[in-house]
């Protein structure tokens, strides 16, 4: 893969050095090896769209990776595919009392409030999040996990803003394809972000319980049911 | 054939190197620990906290859904969820990584480390990225063989010792560069995006890059195509230059234009930066010629 200073079939018929290890230990830091890099390609072949073949074998070798922390999963090494996963959510509360379009997006630490292009180190984390909560949504639109994080927000954001809230939503901000580019340029369209309507991912109505519990309701789906917040948490 | 293949695959991973070639790429992996580590501070309580977006509650459910068993994911912080326990754990892994990156401790230091990584990488859970992985793999290969001491550089000036472990480490840090790189960009391969010239803009739309915006980019086509293929052969480009010795010193310049892609074109600087901390282990094959090779032995051993 990366040879040596020389060309390769060089190496082969070269010497080699004397203070090698003993060909016992050779042997089994070998087998470590073809192990080691063996699961690190099936997982990173793996990363976006596994095949059977490929999940079986991630799943046996997921002792292995997990514990080592190198199970690639859906982590963004293409950088992007253009597809939905690859534009991070926003996510949005709507405070007690205003007027139901009005709503004010999250400003927590590593999410960024827009897509302003700015340098920050923690800028990728929420993408990473976000991604898998994008394809929760899109898989499982009915699953718990998605009260359990926005309920989780809801909470975080009310201690820092003092605001009571009776609404949260992850929204996904409409993203101008090169094409709309093109139209724009040829006079055909613009691309002002205000003319389009973002895409509700997942909405929900904040009900308070007994003992501060709150409760999230969610809005797009009269088969969804309420979702108490996860042990109670108390809301000042 | 078959000896020659195994005379290869001897040479290739368990030459004798000096152990001062793995001084810049511990430099560079621990300083980014450093950075690493800190990043997570200004956020550790509204995202790891009792009262934060990923706290302890709410990750185990993650995991459990994701039906991973529990000791995979193993880490101490499961059982201290207070802000105290986590803030402590960055600052520990700060100090950590400063006294790994002088060469203090040895082996036991680097291990200590990297044990202390995987346990925050598993609480940080779904906030994981493409970079946590690689570091973990990076200390891990420091583990093998962290290298002198900063302090015994003057020493050790003249006589370094040659050892397997040095060699195993830094073939293990190229080719771990070498798979990501190439696994990146057949990954952005198996979509039209790139092919049509077209990444570069998506990227800059979704708020994805951190230099580029479409207002830099509308109405300039070629511009926006020009930089999507230009990203792509560089890292063809890097990949084929840096196997090769005689053309080495080019692609390990093409694999510092790589690092830019991915932490100036696209969002992942972080990665960005770790990349070429592991690329500067790329140098240490560059001085092979002048190494003393402490004698020889036939390739049929």
């Amino acid at each position: 893969m990366v040879s040596e200073g020389r060309d390769s079939h060089e190496l082969v018929t070269d010497s080699l050095p004397a203070n090698l290890p003993t060909k016992q230990v050779r042997s089994i830091v070998s087998v470590l090896i073809v192990i080691h890099l063996a699961a690190l390609v099936i997982t990173l072949a793996a990363n976006l769209a596994p095949s059977y073949l490929q999940g079986r074998l991630t799943d046996a070798l997921a002792p292995y990776l997990r514990t080592t922390s190198q199970f690639y999963e859906a982590f963004p090494i293409e950088l992007t595919h253009a597809e939905s996963i690859d534009f991070p959510l926003l996510v949005e509360f709507h405070e007690t009392g205003e007027p139901p379009s009005q709503w004010r997006r999250a400003d927590l630490p590593g999410v960024l409030a827009s897509a302003n292009g700015s340098i920050d180190v923690r800028g990728s984390r929420w993408p990473n999040l976000s991604r898998l909560i994008r394809l929760l949504a899109e898989d499982q639109p009915e699953s718990e996990i998605l009260a359990d994080l926005l309920a989780r927000f809801v909470v975080s954001e009310e201690l820092t803003s003092h605001q009571p809230l009776d609404g949260a939503r992850f929204i996904a901000p409409h993203v101008f394809s090169f094409d709309d580019d093109l139209l724009a340029a040829a006079g055909q369209g613009s691309l002002v972000q205000g003319e389009w309507k973002p895409e509700i991912i997942y909405q929900a109505r904040i009900v308070r319980g007994a003992e501060g519990r709150i409760l999230l309701v969610p809005e797009q789906e009269s088969m969804r049911t309420a979702k108490p917040m996860p042990q109670g948490v108390a809301v000042p | 054939m078959i000896s020659e293949i195994v005379a290869g695959w001897t040479q290739y991973w368990f030459s004798p190197r000096s152990s001062r070639m793995l001084l810049l790429p511990r430099l560079g992996i621990c300083l980014f620990a450093v950075l690493w580590w800190a990043s997570f501070l200004p956020g550790v309580a509204s995202w790891y906290g009792p009262q934060g977006v990923l706290n302890i509650d709410v990750t185990s459910k993650l995991i459990d859904f994701q039906e991973i068993a529990s000791w995979q994911q193993w880490s101490p912080l499961w059982w201290f969820p207070s802000i105290f326990a986590h803030a402590s754990w960055l600052i520990v892994g700060m100090m950590l990584s400063f006294v790994a990156c002088l060469g203090m401790g040895g082996r036991a230091v680097m291990a200590v480390l990297l044990l202390w990584t995987i346990a925050w990488t598993h609480r940080i859970s779904w906030m994981e990225g493409p970079v946590e992985p690689l570091l973990v793999a990076c200390l891990a290969y420091l583990t093998i063989e962290p290298g002198p001491a900063v302090w015994q550089l003057r020493k050790n000036q003249q006589h370094s010792p040659h050892t397997w472990t040095a060699g195993l480490a830094v073939a293990l840090l190229t080719t771990h560069w070498w798979l990501l790189i190439a696994a990146g960009v057949l990954s952005q391969l198996a979509s039209l995006t790139w092919w049509r010239g077209e990444a570069v803009w998506w990227l800059a739309a979704a708020g994805r890059s951190n230099i580029l915006s479409t207002e830099m980019l509308s109405g300039n086509a070629s511009l926006v195509n020009g930089l999507t293929h230009v990203c792509v052969v560089v890292q063809f480009a890097a990949l084929g230059l840096i196997s090769r010795g005689s053309t080495r010193s080019l692609g390990i310049g093409l694999g510092l234009v790589v690092s830019v892609v991915y932490g100036l074109i696209a969002d992942q600087i972080l990665y960005a930066l770790l990349l070429t901390a592991v690329l500067s282990a790329f140098i240490a094959l560059l001085a092979k010629r002048q190494l003393p090779i402490s004698g020889a032995m036939p390739v049929r051993a």
